[in-house]
């Protein structure tokens, strides 16, 4: 029976571009994965696919819908069915706001013992707060009760989608989870600045998500990982140029917990099985 | 079009009407059904979702089975007058475990409320040059904040912060059996231990008269309490200074005579310039107090007085 992966990820959290290039390099025959059998439906990777052969960079997939993909990997004998339920991510927040897990969802987090969590730090939303800016009181203007329009903060959200996740998985919280393996995949590394290893950079961004995943799972359960698809910014046109002549295929790396680069990022998925 | 037309001659909806109707949905023959039920069906599976179980909110005391079916909890009351701090308290603690601040001696291991911590957080962030501060607690409001939070044996332990309105603790330290002071009787009742607030922007505004009401709410938190811990916090400390030195040495003393199982601490919402304690350290600090003498087992008294008889039996020491 096959390895079931559960990819997760927030809507725009590079899910699609990093699909759309596993895909070429499984595709090329140029990486650690192979197909054991061919993809049932492409159609929500097909335009990411043609972009990356076109040297584009890949639009966001449209989160109003659920959409499926499903591959159905192979690396030597070990089959690995990568399923991503959500791709979309648009169920990860409807999770948190509506408090319910969908049937689907919920069969494929109790079927998967590998769970991918995508993460853009670039993305991620940064404040100041009393906490971490010094002013004196009588400078600081009192917002008087009033308060901008509230959402939840990205690592409160993080935190609470592995507490359903956990939770919708039947595991004793008296313990830490020795048996499903939690692969954090920081992604679009490229865009990032001052870097060391991928755990650093997660306790550097969300230092409290790393605490809660430290304090819920076994050492050997958990990776921390970095990734960068592409490998560089599309937005130039040298680097375009690059993708169209070469194939999107041979671009893109990832880092290892250890912080050593590996240009196949198809090891991603073995790292987290 | 989906659908079909009950004429076998008519091509609709692959072309048009034979009748000549423009829309063939119009015709009385033209049949709509695939759609309808197929999206009827995917609803139905749609709906099929299982409920979380909790909303992440701030616990209401009714909630409290969300973790006392798996822990006893430890229940940490926040005691004070209006205004002195209490909620801005467990907003910074919050904020501090977000920016990577750690308790002494627990890891954290999640909150069954994390989206009533996440909102108290989002009222200390800066917003055009202001902060907004939490709101006041509604006085029919017995708000519990959670942290589930993992020693080094990997033990799990429940703590829950029970946030009243001052008012009621106010009402309650005049008499205790006031009629709208249930929640702070609940809350004293059902604590391991407290968090008694002392304001000091209060005591440099009201002098005395601030003084004996938080000695008011100290003097009812003695009266059935046993060894739980209290510690006292002065908050707002960047007044403190300007609080005359008669009024906090008296009530220091006092309060040190009242309590046995006690310590005070200061605590701050501004970040001093350069090396910060008040904000970064004692805040956090508070908690590791509460849980480090909530956590210590009552000293076992083991020694027994030697018995002398004359009886054979009772002389028994064994071989």
């Amino acid at each position: 029976m096959a390895t079931q992966i559960l990819l997760i990820g927030k809507p725009h959290s590079g899910k699609t571009t990093f699909i759309g290039q596993l895909c070429a390099r499984v595709d090329a025959n140029s990486s650690a994965l192979k197909l054991y059998k061919a993809i049932e439906n492409r159609t929500p990777i097909i335009e990411a696919t043609r972009a990356l052969a076109k040297g584009e960079e890949v639009k966001t997939t449209p989160t109003d819908k659920s959409t499926v993909i499903y591959l159905p990997l192979q690396n030597g004998e070990v089959k690995i069915d990568l399923d991503c339920p959500d791709y979309g991510g648009e169920q990860v927040n409807h999770i948190i706001e509506n408090r319910e897990v969908e049937s689907k969802w919920a069969d494929s987090i109790k079927q998967s013992e590998n769970w991918i969590l995508f993460i853009k730090p670039s993305d991620l939303t940064s404040s100041y707060d009393l906490s971490n800016k010094t002013i004196k009181p009588e400078v600081l203007e009192n917002g008087n009760g009033n308060s901008e329009e509230y959402s939840v903060s990205d690592q409160s959200s993080f935190i609470e989608l592995l507490q359903i996740l956990l939770h919708t998985k039947g595991q004793d919280s008296h313990f830490k989870n020795s048996t499903t393996k939690l692969t954090v995949v920081l992604t679009c590394w490229d865009e990032l600045e001052n870097t060391t290893t991928p755990k650093e950079e997660l306790k550097k961004i969300l230092p409290l998500l790393l605490n809660f995943i430290e304090t819920n799972w076994i050492e050997s359960k958990v990776n921390i990982l970095g990734l960068s698809s592409l490998g560089f910014s599309l937005k130039k046109q040298g680097n375009k140029i690059k993708y169209q002549e070469s194939g999107s295929e041979n671009f893109g790396y990832m880092l290892k917990s250890d912080g050593v680069k590996d240009n196949d990022i198809t090891q991603l998925i073995l790292e987290a099985v | 079009m989906a659908g079909k037309c009950n004429l076998p001659e008519c091509p609709a909806p692959e072309a048009g009407c034979h009748l000549g109707k423009d829309d063939c949905t119009q015709c009385e023959n033209f049949v709509v059904e695939a759609v309808e039920k197929k999206i009827k069906k995917e609803k139905a599976a749609d709906l099929k979702k299982s409920s979380i179980g909790w909303s992440g909110q701030a616990f209401t005391t009714d909630e409290l089975a969300l973790v006392s079916s798996r822990t006893s909890p430890i229940l940490i009351g926040v005691v004070g007058k209006a205004d002195a701090g209490k909620t801005t308290f467990l907003a910074m603690l919050y904020t501090l475990l977000l920016s990577g601040k750690k308790l002494k001696d627990y890891n954290f291991a999640g909150t069954k409320t994390i989206l009533g911590w996440d909102g108290l957080y989002h009222r200390l962030k800066f917003k055009k040059g202001g902060v907004a501060f939490p709101q006041p607690t509604p006085v029919t409001s017995n708000r519990l904040y959670h942290l589930a939070l993992r020693n080094e044996e990997q033990q799990l332990k429940d703590v829950l912060f029970a946030d009243a309105s001052g008012e009621v603790f106010s009402l309650w330290s005049v008499n205790r059996n006031d009629d709208n002071a249930d929640n702070a009787r609940w809350i004293y009742s059902n604590s391991n231990a407290f968090i008694l607030f002392i304001d000091c922007e209060a005591l440099l505004v009201d002098k005395n008269a601030a003084k004996k009401e938080v000695m008011l709410i100290a003097r009812q938190l003695t009266h059935d309490l046993k060894d739980r811990p209290v510690i006292a916090v002065w908050s707002k400390t960047d007044k403190k200074d300007e609080v005359l030195p008669s009024i906090k040495d008296t009530l220091k003393t006092e309060l040190q005579d009242l309590f046995s199982n006690y310590k005070e601490i200061e605590i701050s919402n501004f970040l001093e310039p350069g090396p910060d304690e008040l904000v970064h350290i004692n805040n956090l600090a508070v908690v590791d107090w509460l849980l480090e003498n909530i956590m210590v087992p009552s000293a076992p008294d083991l020694s027994l007085d030697e018995i002398v008889s004359d009886d054979l039996f009772i002389n028994y020491k064994g071989k």
